[in-house]
C-alpha cells in the first residue's frame, strides 16, 4: 500500500515537473534583445486593450530601437506595488495611492508635455490647451513643494441614469416623453428640421443637420439645450416634471422607475448625489465642497475649519433628490441578484421578462454598461431577438432636472452637471533614465494623437478628456447609445462633466487622509440603526430619515475633521 | 472490507441520538449537494434564459458553455520571455505542480520540526513552540513592500521552484504543526530508549520508529493542504506573476467577465471545470484515508 | 593556564561525545537549521519593520518619525468607544463567532466524526459530500451560495410559499450576520470531518474490543475511550481557534470584497480592509500597535487555555 501511494505521488510530481519544462504558455510577443523594451500596464476595466495596438506598431515603426510590451493590468491596484513600480507607463484608474507614488518620487515629471504640440503629430497646439478642463488637471496632478505636473487623464467616465427611448416612446401615450406641440412648427423648421402637424403631435419628415430622428417619429420638446433633434429631447426639465415622470411610470406600467445593483448601486449612485449638488450650487461653491478652501455664505472655510461645507444649502437639496430618486422604495428598486448584471438583466430585458417580474425603466450605471454587456445583446440577438442586436437600441442618459434655485453650470440656473463615476490615470514611472523617461513621453503622446484619441472612442465608445472631434461617418459606426454619450460630452455648454476624483487631487487635506473615501458618511446615532455607515444607500436599507443622515454626516465630519487636518498639515505647509 | 465485530452492535441508547446524527449530516450533504447541482445544470444554460430565471431547468442545453470556456479563458501575462498567453491546460499545469511540490515540502519540513520539538524537550525548542504559538496570533500589517524588497534580492521573486523551495519558513506554526506536535506527544518514549540502547541513531529512530506514526497524518494534511494551495489566486498574482495557475485563471475570468466576453453560464462552466481535478484526487486519496495508513507503527 | 582551558574544554567536549549529547545536539541542529535560516531571512527579514511600525508615525511621502506609544492609545481608545464604531463592532463579532464555533460547531464534529467511525449509514456518502467545500474552492461555494441566497430563495419563497419580497439574507443587515455564520459552519465542516475520525481510526481497536466484551455502550465508548485519546486533537483544535480569534476574517471577504456591512465586520476582516484600503502608508502604524495590542490581548489567553487543557489532558499519564 505504502508503495503505490509514493509510487503514484512520485509519478504526479514527475508528470507535472516535466510538463512545467514544456510550458510557457504561448509568447504572444517574444522580447526583443535588441531593443529597448517599454513596458505598458493597461488596467481595461472596460476599455480593453486593443485600442493600443495600433498605436504600439506606429510608435515601433517611428521608433525602431524601441519595442512596446502592453500588458492589460489584472485589477490589481498600483498601491500593492508602491514600493516598486514594475511597469514604465502605466493606464489606471486613479487612486489616491498615485499622489503617494509621487511624493516617494516613483511618478516622472510630464509638464513639458504639456507646454508644446504633440512631437510629430502636425498638431500645432499646445497639449494644454487640448486637455479639458487643464487648470484644474495641472492642480490635481502637481504636489505641494514639487514644480512638475505628475500625470495626464485617461478617462473621465459619467455615471447616471440610462433609460431605453425606444420603450419611452412606445409610452408617449402614457407621458414618459415630453411632446413638441403644434405651436412649436416654427421653432422646429427654424432649425433645419422640416415636419407635419398630425393631430396633437409634430412628425419629423427630414432635416439639413443630424439628427436622431427618422422620417415618421414624434417630434419631442427640445430638452434643457433648447435644440431639436439632440440627446436630450423629450426629457423632463423640472424636479415638478421629474417626479410627474415617477408617477406616470409607476401608474402606467409594472416598472419601477429606478433599478441599481446592490454590489456596485452603492458606489454607482453617488454620482447622482454629487452631481445635483453641484448643480445646486454652482461649480465655484462646489469647488470649496471638495477644497475646503473659499468663501461661502460671506463665511471663510479653510482646510482647518472645512466641516463648515456640511452646512451647505446644497447638500440638503441632494439628499432629497437622493432620497426621492434612489432610496424610495416606490421609485427605486434593488434585484435580489445583487452584481450589475441583476441590474441590467432588469433593465435590459424589459421584453423578455413577463409583467409579473418587476422590471426597472432606468438604470443607473456608467458610459460603460452597454458595451460590457455585450455579450447579453449578441446572446439575444442569437435566441431570435434581432430588435436587441447590440448598438440598435436608443438608450439615453436622462439628465438631471433643474432644482429650484438651482445655479447651474452658468451661475445662473443654467445647465446639467453630470458627475464621473470612473476617473483614469496615466503616469509614467520615474526611474532615473531621462532618456528612457523622454522615450516614454513620447508614446504617451501617440496616444494622445487626434487619430489616436478618436481611435480609442470609436473601439471602446468613451469619450476621452481631450479635445478632438468626430465626423458623422465615423459617429455612424458607434452605437446609437455611445452616439448619444458623445453627443452630451461634446455640449460643453449646457453640460458641465464633474469630476471630483481630480478635486480631490488638488487638496491634501482629501487625498492624503480617508475623507476622499468618507466624504458622505454618517454616524447614525438612533435607536434603530447606530454605527458609521460609508454609503447614503444605508438610507434605504435601514430605514434612516434624510435629516438623521444630514446630522450624522455632519456630526462624523465634526469628530474626525481634526485628524485629517492634523495628518494632511505638514502638506499644506510646505511652499 | 473487514467485517465488524458481532459484538459490536449499537447500544440503545444510542439509537435516537445516532439517527438524529445521521439526519442532520445527510441533510448538511444534500445541501452542500444543491449549489454543486444548481452549478451543473446551470452551466448548460443560455445566458438570456439564465438571466430571466437562474434557477429554473434550462429550456435548451448548450454544451458548447464548456469549449467556449477553453476558448475564451486566455490568461495574458508578462513573463520573463515576453508577453505570453495560457490556456486552460498551461494553468492546470502550474495549479498541478505548485500544489504538489509546495504542500510536499511543507508537510516534510513541518513533521521534522514537529518531531524535533517534541522530541527533545529542552529549553530552545520550548521557546520555539510557544514562538510559533505566538506567531499565529500575530497579525502582520503592510509588509509587502519590504517582502518584495527581500524576495527580488534573492531570486525567489517570479521563480516557482525557488518559491517552493524556499517556503516552509513557518514549519513551526500552524495547525499541521501543532496535530504532528500532539501526535508526537503521544508515542510512548520507552520504544525509543531501548532502540537507543540497542545502538540506533537519532535519525534512524525517527525513521523507523516514529515517523511510519505519522505517515497517517500526513497524508491527510497533505490532502488539505494541496486542496488549499490549489485555491490559492493571490501568492500567484503577486509573487509568481508569469506562472498564472488556474484559481488566478478562474478569479480573473469571473472579476473581467466582459473583457473575456465571458457569459454567466460559461463562468459556471468554469467553476465546474476547476472541481474536476480537486474531486479527482479526493476520490482517490479518500479510500487511502480511510483504510488507515499506520504502517508498522506502534499504538499508543 | 591557557592550556587548562582547552584541555577543561577538550574533556567537557568527550564527555557530550561519550554521553551521546554531541549527536543529539547535532540532530538537532541538522533539522532546525534549514527552516529557521528561512525564518529569518523571510520572516524576521520582512516583518520586524512591520512591527517596528507600531512605534513609529508615517508621513504621506513615507517618512518615519519616532511615535512613542501613541498608537497603542489611538487603537484602546476607538476600540473601548460606545459608539458603534467599526473597531468596538468588529472585536464583538470576533468573540462572538468564536463563542458559536465553539458551543455549535465542535459537538457536531465529534458527533459526525463518531458517526463516520462506527461506519454507520452512508457514512461514505457523507465523508465525499462534506468535502465539497474544500475540492470546490471557497470562491467558487461563496459565489453560488450568494446567488442562491440573493436570486433562488427569494423565487422559491414567492412561488412554492407565496412569500413576495423575501428579503436577500445576505445584503439585508437584519439578517447578514447570521447568514454570514450559518455559511461558516455550513462550510466549516471538512477540516474536522477528516482529522477527527482519523485520529479516532489511530486508537487501538482492541480497546474497543475488550470495553465490548464488558459489555459498554456506544455512549460508553465515545465518552470513556474515544474523547479521552482524541483529546489532544480536541484541545489542538481549540487552541487554534483561541490564537485565531482576532485573525479569522470568516467568509466575510468572499461576499463582500471590502464593501461589508458594519453589522458583519470582524477583527481579522478590519485588518484587511484598513490596509487594502489605506490611504498611503499612514494608517499602517495604528494598525500594526492594534495587531500588538490583541497578540497582547490573545497570547495569555491561548497559552492560558493551553495550561488548562493540558492540565486535564487524561492522556498525559498514559504517554
Amino acid at each position: 500500500m505504502k508503495k503505490r501511494w509514493m509510487a503514484s505521488l512520485f509519478a504526479l510530481v514527475l508528470g507535472g515537473v516535466s510538463l512545467l519544462t514544456g510550458c510557457k504558455g504561448n509568447v504572444i510577443e517574444k522580447i526583443d534583445p535588441n531593443r529597448t523594451q517599454i513596458y505598458v500596464s493597461v488596467y481595461d476595466g472596460g476599455y480593453g486593450t486593443d485600442w493600443l495596438t495600433q498605436i504600439k506598431q506606429q510608435f515601433e515603426n517611428d521608433n525602431p530601437k524601441y519595442q512596446v510590451i502592453i500588458t492589460p493590468g489584472q485589477g490589481a491596484d498600483i498601491t500593492e506595488y508602491s514600493s516598486s513600480l514594475n511597469y514604465n507607463i502605466y493606464f489606471t484608474t486613479t487612486s489616491p495611492s498615485f499622489k503617494q507614488l509621487v511624493a516617494k518620487n516613483l511618478v516622472a515629471d510630464i509638464s513639458d508635455l504639456y507646454e508644446s504640440p504633440l512631437k510629430n503629430s502636425g498638431e500645432t497646439k499646445p497639449l494644454k490647451e487640448k486637455v479639458l478642463q487643464y487648470d484644474l488637471v495641472k492642480q490635481a496632478y502637481s504636489y505641494p513643494g514639487k514644480t512638475g505636473i505628475y500625470g495626464l487623464p485617461y478617462t473621465s467616465s459619467v455615471g447616471g441614469f440610462v433609460y431605453d427611448h425606444g420603450i419611452f416612446k412606445e409610452n408617449i401615450e402614457n407621458g414618459w416623453l415630453w411632446t413638441a406641440t403644434a405651436a412649436d412648427e416654427e421653432a422646429v423648421k427654424a432649425q433645419g428640421i422640416s415636419c407635419h402637424v398630425q393631430g396633437e403631435y409634430l412628425i419629423f419628415d427630414s432635416a439639413t443637420k443630424r439628427t436622431n430622428y427618422t422620417a415618421g417619429d414624434i417630434i419631442l420638446r427640445a430638452g434643457k439645450d433648447g435644440v431639436y433633434g439632440t440627446y436630450d429631447d423629450g426629457q423632463p426639465e423640472t424636479l415638478a416634471e421629474w417626479k410627474i415622470l415617477f408617477t406616470r411610470i409607476n401608474q402606467t406600467s409594472t416598472a419601477v422607475p429606478v433599478v441599481y445593483s446592490e454590489s456596485f448601486g452603492y458606489e454607482y449612485t453617488l454620482p447622482v448625489l454629487k452631481a445635483i449638488f453641484a448643480q445646486y450650487e454652482g461649480l465655484k461653491n462646489n469647488e470649496i465642497f471638495y477644497t475646503y478652501t473659499g468663501e461661502y455664505n460671506g463665511r471663510q472655510i479653510t482646510p482647518q475649519t472645512g466641516n463648515l461645507v456640511y452646512e451647505m444649502e446644497g447638500l440638503q437639496q441632494a439628499l432629497d433628490f437622493y432620497e426621492y430618486s434612489i432610496v424610495s422604495k416606490d421609485n427605486a428598486r434593488i434585484p435580489a441578484q445583487s452584481d450589475h448584471r441583476g441590474a441590467q438583466n432588469d433593465f435590459l430585458l424589459w421584453d423578455q421578462r413577463s409583467n409579473a417580474d418587476k422590471k426597472g425603466a432606468m438604470l443607473v450605471e456608467g458610459i460603460w454598461w452597454e458595451y460590457e454587456a455585450r455579450t447579453m445583446f449578441d446572446s439575444l440577438e442569437n435566441t431570435g431577438n434581432s430588435n436587441y442586436k447590440y448598438g440598435t437600441r436608443d438608450y439615453r442618459y436622462m439628465l438631471f432636472p433643474e432644482i429650484p434655485g438651482q445655479k447651474g453650470i452658468d451661475g445662473e440656473g443654467n445647465g446639467t452637471v453630470m458627475a464621473v463615476q470612473d476617473s483614469g490615470t496615466v503616469l509614467i514611472a520615474n526611474k532615473g533614465d531621462q532618456n528612457f523617461i523622454d522615450m516614454c513621453k513620447l508614446f504617451v503622446s501617440y496616444t494622445l494623437r487626434d487619430e489616436n484619441l478618436k481611435q480609442f472612442t470609436l473601439s471602446t465608445g468613451t469619450p476621452k478628456p481631450y479635445k478632438y472631434s468626430l465626423s458623422d461617418e465615423e459617429l455612424a459606426k458607434m452605437t446609437k447609445f455611445q452616439r448619444s454619450v458623445w453627443d452630451m460630452y461634446q455640449d460643453s455648454e449646457n453640460i458641465y462633466i464633474l469630476n471630483t476624483t481630480l478635486l480631490d487631487y488638488t487638496a491634501p487635506i482629501s487625498f492624503s487622509t480617508k475623507l476622499g473615501s468618507s466624504r458622505f458618511t454618517a454616524y447614525v446615532n438612533e435607536e434603530a440603526g447606530r454605527g458609521t455607515y460609508n454609503y447614503p444607500v444605508e438610507m434605504r436599507v435601514r430605514n434612516i430619515s434624510k435629516e438623521t443622515w444630514l446630522e450624522g454626516m455632519k456630526w462624523y465630519a465634526r469628530e474626525n475633521w481634526a485628524g485629517y487636518y492634523e495628518t494632511s498639515k505638514p502638506l499644506y505647509e510646505v511652499k | 472490507m473487514r467485517r465488524r465485530p458481532l459484538t459490536d452492535r449499537i447500544s440503545r441508547a444510542a439509537i435516537v441520538p445516532m439517527i438524529l446524527t445521521g439526519l442532520l449530516a445527510i441533510l448538511l450533504c444534500i445541501s452542500l449537494l444543491v449549489p454543486l447541482i444548481w452549478c451543473l445544470y446551470a452551466s448548460f444554460k443560455d445566458q438570456v434564459d439564465y438571466a430571466i430565471s437562474a434557477f429554473g431547468w434550462p429550456t435548451s442545453w448548450h454544451p458548447e458553455n464548456y469549449s467556449n470556456v477553453f476558448a475564451k479563458m486566455l490568461i495574458r501575462v508578462l513573463t520573463k520571455n515576453g508577453l505570453s498567453e495560457f490556456g486552460l491546460f498551461d494553468l492546470l499545469t502550474h495549479s498541478i505542480v505548485y500544489s504538489t511540490l509546495s504542500p510536499l515540502l511543507g508537510i516534510l519540513f513541518t513533521m521534522l520540526m514537529a518531531y524535533v520539538i517534541s522530541m527533545y524537550r529542552n529549553p530552545f525548542s520550548k521557546f520555539l513552540y510557544g514562538f510559533g504559538i505566538v506567531l499565529m496570533i500575530l497579525p502582520i500589517v503592510g509588509n509587502l513592500p519590504a517582502s518584495m524588497q527581500i524576495n527580488k534580492a534573492l531570486g525567489r521573486y517570479d521563480n516557482m521552484f525557488l518559491w517552493i523551495l524556499l517556503s516552509p519558513a513557518g514549519c513551526f506554526s500552524g495547525m499541521n504543526f501543532l496535530l504532528f506536535y500532539q501526535l508526537f506527544r503521544g508515542v510512548p518514549k520507552d520504544y525509543a530508549e531501548a532502540a537507543r540502547i540497542d545502538g540506533a541513531g537519532h535519525y534512524r529512530v525517527m525513521c523507523t520508529i516514529y515517523l511510519p506514526n505519522a505517515v497517517s497524518l500526513a497524508a491527510v494534511t497533505y490532502i488539505l493542504s494541496f486542496l488549499g494551495v490549489w485555491n490559492d489566486w493571490s501568492t500567484f498574482v503577486i509573487w509568481l506573476p508569469s506562472y498564472p495557475n488556474l484559481a488566478y485563471g478562474m478569479y480573473i475570468f469571473q472579476y473581467q467577465a466582459s473583457q473575456f466576453r465571458a457569459t454567466q453560464p460559461e463562468i459556471l462552466a468554469s467553476f465546474i471545470i476547476a472541481m474536476i481535478p480537486t474531486s479527482l484526487l479526493y476520490l482517490s486519496m479518500q479510500k487511502l484515508i480511510v483504510q488507515k495508513l499506520q504502517i508498522g507503527g506502534l499504538k499508543g | 593556564m591557557k592550556k587548562d582551558v582547552t584541555e577543561q574544554r577538550k574533556s567537557v567536549f568527550r564527555k557530550w561525545k561519550e554521553s551521546g549529547k554531541l549527536a543529539s545536539v547535532g540532530f538537532q541542529i541538522s533539522i532546525y537549521a534549514f527552516p529557521l535560516t528561512l525564518f529569518a531571512i523571510f520572516w524576521i527579514g520582512t516583518n520586524i519593520n512591520s512591527i517596528l511600525l507600531a512605534f513609529q508615525d508615517v508621513a504621506f511621502d513615507g517618512t518615519k518619525t519616532w511615535a512613542g506609544f501613541h498608537n497603542f492609545v489611538d487603537f484602546i481608545r476607538e476600540m473601548a468607544s460606545e459608539d458603534g464604531t467599526l473597531l468596538s463592532t468588529s472585536f464583538k463579532n470576533s468573540i462572538k463567532m468564536f463563542l458559536i464555533n465553539l458551543a455549535i460547531c465542535m459537538p457536531l464534529y465529534l458527533l459526525f466524526s463518531f458517526y463516520i467511525f462506527k461506519k454507520l449509514f452512508a457514512n461514505r456518502f457523507i465523508m465525499i459530500v462534506i468535502m465539497v467545500p474544500a475540492i470546490v474552492s471557497e470562491f467558487i461555494i461563496a459565489m453560488v451560495f450568494k446567488r442562491f441566497v440573493g436570486g433562488a430563495l427569494p423565487s422559491i419563497a414567492k412561488s412554492v410559499f407565496g412569500l413576495s419580497g423575501f428579503p436577500d439574507l445576505l445584503t439585508d443587515p437584519k439578517y447578514t450576520f447570521s447568514t454570514v455564520i450559518f455559511y461558516m459552519i455550513w462550510t466549516s465542516f471538512s477540516t474536522s470531518l477528516i482529522i477527527y475520525p482519523n485520529a479516532m481510526r489511530a486508537i487501538d481497536p482492541s480497546l474497543f474490543e475488550s470495553a465490548q466484551m464488558d459489555g459498554a455502550g456506544w455512549w460508553t465508548q465515545f465518552w470513556k475511550i474515544i474523547l479521552p485519546l482524541i483529546y489532544p486533537t480536541i484541545s489542538t483544535f481549540l487552541i487554534l481557534g483561541v490564537s485565531g480569534l482576532f485573525l479569522t476574517a470568516g467568509p466575510v471577504m468572499t461576499f463582500y470584497m471590502y464593501g461589508a456591512y458594519p453589522e458583519v465586520y470582524t477583527m481579522g476582516y478590519y485588518f484587511t480592509v484598513q490596509t487594502m484600503t489605506a490611504v498611503g502608508e499612514s494608517t499602517y502604524p495604528f494598525l500594526a500597535a492594534g495587531g500588538l495590542i490583541l497578540t497582547l490581548v490573545s497570547c495569555p489567553l491561548t497559552f492560558g487555555t493551553k495550561f488548562a487543557l493540558d492540565r486535564f489532558d487524561p492522556t498525559r499519564d498514559m504517554a
